[in-house]
């Protein structure tokens, strides 16, 4: 499987090498200059959509089909892009990590709620980018990027009028406060269980089509 | 002969049905040690053939065998080799990436061998292959689909679009690669001239279905072009003219069994036919709802 990571890595790495530059730099003299801690883990959300951006690429290339005469298996095809996502998005947290030090050193921001805060964000990007590596399996990149912004959009429109109406109140939100450690390992639990999901799910979907 | 050792690939009974195409049922075999030639129209169904042989869509009936198991056995693709026209490893990256990915996937990936095909078809390591010419990709992909010294290496259109140097040197690689080691190649392509000089066997698809197999020496000595009146045509028996046309100049027919015909017509204008003309015959053929003589 590493020859398949390889091949992602040089793929993305010559499609997206001066944007990934330019965006870190970007978002960390950002994060440190006007003291916007939400930079910090904005490159986890980033590098989760370089990897879907190598499902297109895959697609103009027909790598399906060149990849049904190697000697791999399409779990291994599908796992490798799983375990890409999974490492874009550490590699993302380990950026995050470093603007988190020098926030710390140049503003004074609290490292702990920083590093909270990425681990929060890099669960989420985990589930998300997950379903979408899943609906993409299924539907195609570009279909699966449009029902995930639907999803988010009418997820967000739920809580929003679940607050406007009462129907939600400001109690749960305060139990995060009181112990957000906790509530960020129980959402980074679900998160992985997400993603484990979905992987499962996007392997029977590969194996089942024809190229 | 059944034994699976003496063929690299046994096509038996092959069908895949599509909404408006079907393929087969075929029979299609690659002798080992040999180069078989799929030729057939865009659209025929060779891909499809290939793609069954590949595993890659699942046949509706029949069996294939490839190296003696199938394709959906790691083992087996770990000794197979293929370059296809439209489907690659991505272009933007370079020979020397694509090298180190292969390698970690091809159990048997030779480096050596790999950097030397690269150094004889002057392919740089370094340079993106999208920034080569049409006839480098070409060589290049060859190179990665033989690094690893496959048993059976199978092309789909693999020659289209290139100048005949080029041409020429893919054909001749192929060759090499069947001589040297006993390797098979099943080599599809609409350029029949190619084939014409390299294949040993003539496979002809025909709208989903295989017309004939053969030997190509035995194809190209069995098949004729006749141009003679049309009451010497009428008179020759049936089931030797496959197809007949008539022009301002006469009229001219494919017949199926050139040494009767010549003995039967010893003065009438009897050339060698091409694979090119025997398939636009049976095209015509069938476009005349095949009945047509």
């Amino acid at each position: 499987m590493t020859g398949l990571l390889y091949k992602d890595f040089y793929i993305l790495w010559h499609a997206y090498k001066k944007n990934l530059v330019l965006v870190a730099l970007l978002y960390g003299a950002m994060a440190v200059a006007m003291d916007m801690g939400f930079m910090l883990f904005m490159l986890c959300w980033v590098m989760g959509f370089y990897v879907i951006g190598s499902i297109s690429i895959d697609n103009a290339s027909k790598w399906d089909l060149y990849a049904a005469c190697l000697p791999v298996s399409r779990g291994q095809v599908v796992g490798a892009k799983f375990l890409l996502t999974a490492l874009a998005l550490l590699a993302g947290c380990v950026y995050g990590g470093l603007v988190s030090c020098l926030l710390w050193l140049v503003n004074g921001t609290p490292l702990g709620e920083s590093f909270v805060s990425i681990g929060v964000v890099a669960a989420i990007c985990l589930a998300y980018f997950g379903v979408t590596l899943t609906l993409s399996y299924q539907f195609g990149v570009e279909k699966a990027r449009t029902t995930m912004l639907l999803l988010v959009a009418g997820l967000a429109m739920l809580l929003f009028a679940g607050f406007k109406t009462g129907l939600l109140n400001s109690h749960a939100l305060v139990q995060i406060d009181a112990d957000p450690l906790a509530w960020g390992l129980g959402l980074g639990a679900v998160c992985a269980a997400v993603y484990l999901i979905c992987w499962a799910v996007s392997a029977a979907i590969y194996r089942k089509k024809e190229l | 002969m059944t034994n699976s050792a003496a063929y690299a690939i046994e096509v038996r009974g092959l069908a895949k049905h599509y909404k408006g195409f079907t393929l087969g049922p075929l029979d299609l075999t690659v002798p080992s040690g040999s180069i078989v030639g799929l030729v057939g129209e865009n659209g025929a169904g060779k891909t499809t053939t290939l793609k069954c042989i590949l595993n890659a869509v699942r046949p509706d009936a029949g069996s294939i065998r490839v190296l003696g198991g199938s394709c959906a056995e790691r083992a087996v693709r770990a000794r197979l080799g293929a370059v296809f026209e439209d489907a690659f490893f991505y272009e933007s990256c370079t020979p020397a990436e694509v090298g180190r990915s292969l390698g970690r996937i091809q159990p048997g990936w030779d480096k050596a061998e790999y950097a030397r095909m690269l150094r004889e078809f002057e392919l740089p390591e370094k340079k993106l292959i999208k920034e080569m010419s049409r006839g480098m990709r070409m060589k290049f992909r060859l190179a990665a689909a033989l690094a690893h010294k496959p048993d059976l290496l199978i092309l789909d259109e693999a020659t289209s679009g290139l100048d005949p140097v080029v041409r020429g040197e893919v054909l001749e690689l192929l060759q090499a690669h069947v001589l040297n080691e006993g390797h098979s190649v099943l080599l599809s392509s609409h350029i029949t001239a190619d084939l014409e000089k390299t294949a040993d066997s003539i496979a002809y698809i025909h709208k989903g279905r295989l017309l004939f197999q053969m030997d190509k020496d035995a194809l190209l000595e069995q098949y004729g072009i006749l141009r003679c009146p049309a009451a010497q045509m009428d008179a020759l028996p049936a089931g030797l003219v496959v197809f007949r046309r008539s022009g301002a100049f006469g009229s001219e027919a494919l017949v199926n069994g050139a040494s009767q015909v010549r003995r039967l017509l010893p003065d009438a204008v009897l050339d060698r036919a091409s694979i090119d003309e025997i398939m636009q015959f049976y095209t015509a053929k069938d476009k005349m709802g095949g009945t047509a003589q």
